[in-house]
């Protein structure tokens, strides 16, 4: 766990067309630097936490008092999400494609499907959370799923539906508010044409789907 | 009035289904400019809040109590049941943002401006808190804890007649944690309500808000309260 709380794990990469300004530096600096400040204030005492891996501590998240899982769940999501995002001219694929296509075809009659299903999950949401697109391993399905606040949809006991995140969208106000004025459907626009479609079908494809584990986030895709 | 009598009983007539009247929300308007709470609040902010966010509480909230009475008539209990959740949701927020905007004043209006230590609400405030400073201190840093959506309240408990400082979730009601709970005041602490003119300094804006906090509202109310 230790090698996640440094600086590289805050984004660099270029995607002001989404979080425009300072409002990036929003997400990296204030929210996952108290996080990781959080989670370092633990870190001494709580054996466990120093042996887990990132994805490890999200289980197990659910055992901690809610400051630290807050913590351990912020940090996991903002690297998630910037590991799923890049820049529109840097994005490989606008779609999913492969096995993620296949599944999304199936469960969604196809990408424009998904859109319409994820757009009113977030439209109907209010409160601050994620909304996430996930894969559960037991019956290989798609499923579109929610979380509160800063958990995320590994976290035993915790997530409504358990299941291994492919892509998921920031639903705190702060995420788009200043850009989007509250206007959801804007927001999510401009997600979609973020979104690294074909990084996130590789992903899927080489480990998602075939170990039924989410994909370690490397500091090298935060750049 | 007399339009609706008429048109009742013209609709009978027709052996046409008379429809209750049913009222609808409305928001009241602003006791003050949009602009008159700055620099604590941006007149930006509040037209956001109150003309965007408030209404389309309002708006959802109307919205529901029409879909439970189609549902009502298609004897679709089970989302009857569902929608009055979400009635429950909006008209919360209704509530909660009504009450907020007259918990605030322009500083020119007397926002901020204490009352006295001897007025009755001075004297309860006194004894639970010991001072209107620590009552202040106390509800910043109840209100900065909270995680994700809610509000501040400081309210008065019938029962032990004194002032108390609670903390609500999400847009539920002061109601929901006591019954003897009388709201004098409340703090919007969504992050809609700062996060445009504060970004990440929540704490700032608890600061701050304490500069338009209409003490004088508050004391008509515990006035009132009394009395229930």
């Amino acid at each position: 766990m230790k090698r996640y709380l440094t600086p590289e794990t805050l984004a660099t990469k270029d995607l002001s067309g989404l979080f425009p300004g300072d409002s990036l530096k929003l997400h990296t600096h204030q929210i996952q630097g108290r996080a990781i400040e959080e989670i370092e204030r633990n870190f001494e005492e709580d054996e466990d936490l120093q042996k887990e891996s990132l994805i490890e501590a999200q289980q197990t998240a659910g055992f901690h008092e809610i400051e630290l899982r807050n913590a351990i769940g912020a940090h996991f999501n903002h690297m998630f999400l910037w590991s799923i995002l890049d820049a529109p001219g840097a994005i490989e694929g606008k779609e999913p494609v492969g096995k993620l296509k296949e599944l999304v075809d199936k469960h969604f009659s196809g990408y424009e499907g998904l859109r319409e299903s994820f757009a009113k999950a977030v439209n109907q949401r209010v409160l601050p959370g994620w909304v996430w697109l996930g894969f559960i391993p037991a019956n290989g399905q798609l499923v579109i799923t929610q979380t509160n606040n800063e958990d995320n949809t590994l976290m035993h006991g915790i997530a409504l539906v358990q299941c291994v995140p492919i892509i998921g969208i920031d639903l705190w106000e702060h995420a788009y508010f200043s850009q989007f004025g509250g206007d959801k459907n804007a927001y999510l626009e401009r997600f979609w044409a973020h979104v690294n479609w074909g990084k996130v079908s590789h992903r899927f494809e080489a480990t998602i789907l075939p170990t039924g584990k989410p994909a370690p986030i490397h500091p090298e895709e935060l750049i | 009035m007399l339009s609706q009598v008429v048109k009742k009983s013209l609709l009978r007539d027709l052996r046409l289904p008379v429809r209750t009247f049913t009222a609808k929300a409305t928001q009241d308007p602003l006791p003050y400019e949009l602009n008159a709470l700055e620099p604590v609040i941006s007149g930006k902010l509040m037209d956001f809040h109150y003309n965007q966010h408030h209404k389309n509480y309002c708006m959802k909230f109307n919205e529901r109590i029409d879909l439970i009475q189609d549902n009502i008539k298609k004897k679709d209990l089970k989302r009857v049941a569902a929608l009055s959740e979400e009635l429950r949701f909006f008209g919360g927020g209704h509530y909660n943002h009504t009450f907020f905007w007259e918990s605030l004043a322009p500083v020119k209006d007397g926002g901020g401006h204490l009352p006295k230590m001897d007025s009755d609400l001075g004297t309860m405030i006194k004894q639970s808190y010991g001072s209107f400073e620590n009552l202040m201190d106390y509800t910043t840093a109840e209100a900065s804890a909270i995680m994700g959506s809610g509000w501040a309240w400081i309210a008065y408990c019938k029962v032990s007649k004194s002032i108390l400082v609670q903390m609500t979730k999400d847009q539920n009601l002061l109601s929901d944690y006591a019954s003897d709970l009388i709201p004098l005041l409340n703090i919007d602490v969504w992050e809609h309500a700062w996060y445009p003119d504060y970004n990440y300094a929540k704490g700032d804006y608890l600061k701050n808000i304490w500069r338009i906090i209409n003490w004088q509202k508050a004391e008509r109310r515990l006035a009132s309260a009394k009395k229930m």
